[in-house]
């Protein structure tokens, strides 16, 4: 191979698109030539520039920034065309002129000589339940009420949505209606962990648990519309929901969907017929009512109003900035929790956590003792027998034998145990018989107190 | 040009914009370097490849052949940087000739090559920025911009030479500083 055939190729070469027999011609040739290899290396090496250079023009967050700008864009060219709907006036006037009804005499010829389905094109789209899926798609941010029957405050939430459409962050304030026992609670999840503020307690517990997760999950079918409608276009398309579609000529008026569903699975989320109101130029849900069935037909059971699509949620919304300062913190994210069980059976594990329990305050180890009991805060376990509460732990008389609890719900057993302790300079002996144990959600092996002392 | 992105395109025209970020992703290299290639200012550049890339997405439905996106999206990006440099004021040129001389170089910034890449004509500076910021093999460039994959090869190779002659100009320019 000569000088200027090796020049030639050497892009060729460098791209690895040379044939096996020219690259050891050329290979060849390079060993015998300085000039040559010099002029590959510096070609190489202008490569290795361009593409450090290609590095440093990435820029960041670009690509969010993009997105959101279409996303506004489209909102606002969905609005100017509802608009533009609502104006049918205008058009009728065109219509009337002389000029125009030659024309439109014009246009129909033609498109009936050609056969176009003129006015197919021409007329509204049909809605379909698939316009809001996609509507949704865009949706970031949204907050919703829902109401239930003769409740007068509605349980109220605020979300963010990642662009994959998971739940970012939400923020849930729920009355005292909703679990009277608990008395209102305010919710925010965040990073995988829940923070629950139960105001009647005065507690937050920061858990990580699947169990609670799946349940806000599903919550969060009625709430984010996107899942909702999902939901909804999947059981109509199994015929396990009936549904039926209005939508007015006038655009200003909301598309309304009826879905019935056939199959009682759905009913403890959805319940058994779902009333949509679509907004007709978003294609985004104004509203949804829930309905269950009775004997005396549809009973409303929940209203849910959407609102602010899109619009920014000021970070505090996340945040509880006005937490009380005595509150107690129950935090199972930071802090392992409960005992392993091991080999025990399970009313062994049981009896074992609250011996525990009771052997590390005997101790003075109080970060053990709030492992044992769900994270509660080791200082509120510290003053429980200390000098100001004129109380002294002595003993473990007695603990077990285990019962059930009287709540099933809770998933825990009861371990009642006896202790004794000095109270005013007097020994006397105290029973507990309300010391419920149970396995930490997320960690089926590890079992804690969660109550009753 | 890949399989990946042609179904990327078909998603957003399915009204999906959240997948278009992936398209940003890959070919926002090669829309900033033409962009400042065009504008010289770095924040200029910024807001016209924002503006680029939401032309195409919502000029998606007139792009006819998929496979060409990438110079599709290089063409709306020459459109834009025109139309900035036509709304630019007389006065910006003086604003940003003192912006640069106030600011320090970055030294991930490479300058001359920038410059030199500037000064290509526009048939060696597309392929470099298809080859190298949008990081496409000489097949899918050939695919791209339907050109045997020779004349790729060729044009590549007379890229390389002209940008060569620009950077060792440059090189001499400074050294006939005074110092």
């Amino acid at each position: 191979m000569r000088c200027d055939e090796c020049r030639e190729k050497l892009v060729d070469y460098i791209e690895g698109l040379l044939p096996d027999q020219e690259t050891q011609q050329f290979q060849s040739h390079l060993r015998q030539c300085s000039q040559c290899r010099t002029e590959l290396d510096q070609l190489t090496a202008l490569g290795q520039r361009l593409t450090s250079d290609a590095k440093n023009r990435q820029l960041a967050d670009v690509e969010n920034r993009v997105v959101n700008r279409i996303i506004c864009e489209q909102n606002k060219q969905l609005k100017e065309a509802a608009v533009k709907k609502r104006q049918p006036q205008l058009w009728r006037i065109i219509m009337k002129a002389k000029i125009t009804k030659l024309a439109a005499a014009a246009v129909i010829l033609i498109a009936a000589l050609l056969s176009l389905t003129l006015f197919d094109k021409t007329a509204a789209p049909v809605y379909a339940l698939e316009q809001t899926i996609q509507a949704s798609h865009s949706v970031r941010s949204i907050h919703f009420r829902e109401y239930h029957p003769n409740q007068e405050s509605p349980i109220l939430m605020w979300a963010e949505f990642l662009p994959d459409g998971q739940v970012k962050q939400f923020r849930l304030s729920v009355p005292a209606w909703d679990a009277p026992q608990d008395g209102p609670k305010e919710i925010i999840w965040q990073d995988n962990a829940a923070q629950i503020w139960f105001k009647k307690k005065n507690s937050v517990m920061i858990v990580q648990e699947t169990e609670i997760k799946e349940q806000l999950q599903k919550g969060m079918e009625k709430g984010d519309p996107k899942r909702l409608f999902q939901k909804l276009d999947e059981l109509s398309r199994q015929n396990e929901a009936d549904v039926q579609i209005e939508q007015p000529d006038d655009f200003a008026k909301p598309i309304q969907i009826t879905a019935t569903f056939t199959d009682k699975e759905f009913e403890p989320i959805l319940g058994s017929r779902m009333v949509a109101m679509i907004d007709q130029a978003t294609k985004l849900a104004l509203s949804v009512r829930l309905f269950q069935s009775s004997d005396t037909g549809y009973k409303e059971i929940a209203y849910i109003e959407f609102y602010d699509y899109n619009q920014p949620i000021d970070p505090n919304t996340f945040i509880f900035n006005n937490l009380p300062p005595d509150v107690r913190r129950f935090d199972q994210v930071a802090h392992v929790i409960g005992l392993e069980q091991e080999q025990m059976t399970d009313d062994q594990i049981a009896v074992e956590v609250v011996r525990q329990f009771w052997q590390a305050m005997l101790n003075n180890d109080f970060a053990k003792a709030s492992q044992m009991y769900e994270g509660a805060p080791v200082e509120t376990l510290e003053k429980a027998f200390t000098d100001g509460s004129k109380r002294k732990l002595l003993g473990i008389v007695s603990i077990g034998p285990v019962q059930p609890h009287p709540n099933p719900k809770t998933g825990g057993v009861i371990v009642p145990c006896t202790i004794t302790m000095e109270v005013n300079g007097e020994i006397v002996k105290h029973t507990f018989d309300k010391i419920g144990v149970r396995q930490v959600y997320n960690q089926p092996g590890r079992w804690t107190i969660f109550g009753g002392l | 040009m890949t399989q990946n992105d042609i179904y990327l395109i078909e998603q957003c025209l399915d009204g999906r914009p959240d997948e278009f970020r992936h398209l940003v992703k890959r070919y926002q290299p090669a829309v900033n370097a033409y962009l400042t290639s065009q504008l010289h200012n770095p924040s200029n550049a910024e807001d016209a490849v924002q503006e680029t890339f939401v032309r195409a997405y919502f000029g998606l439905k007139e792009l006819k052949k998929r496979e060409s996106f990438s110079s599709w999206l290089l063409g709306i990006a020459n459109r834009v940087a025109k139309e900035q440099a036509r709304n630019r004021l007389p006065l910006a040129d003086m604003e940003e000739l003192a912006a640069q001389q106030t600011t320090d170089p970055n030294d991930s910034d490479d300058f001359q090559l920038q410059r030199a890449f500037a000064q290509l004509p526009d048939a060696y500076r597309e392929i470099i920025l298809l080859r190298f910021y949008a990081n496409q093999s000489c097949q899918q460039i050939a695919q791209n911009l339907n050109m045997p994959l020779g004349s790729v090869t060729k044009t590549l190779s007379r890229a390389y030479a002209q940008l060569r002659q620009l950077l060792e100009k440059q090189k001499a320019e400074e050294n006939e500083v005074p110092q």
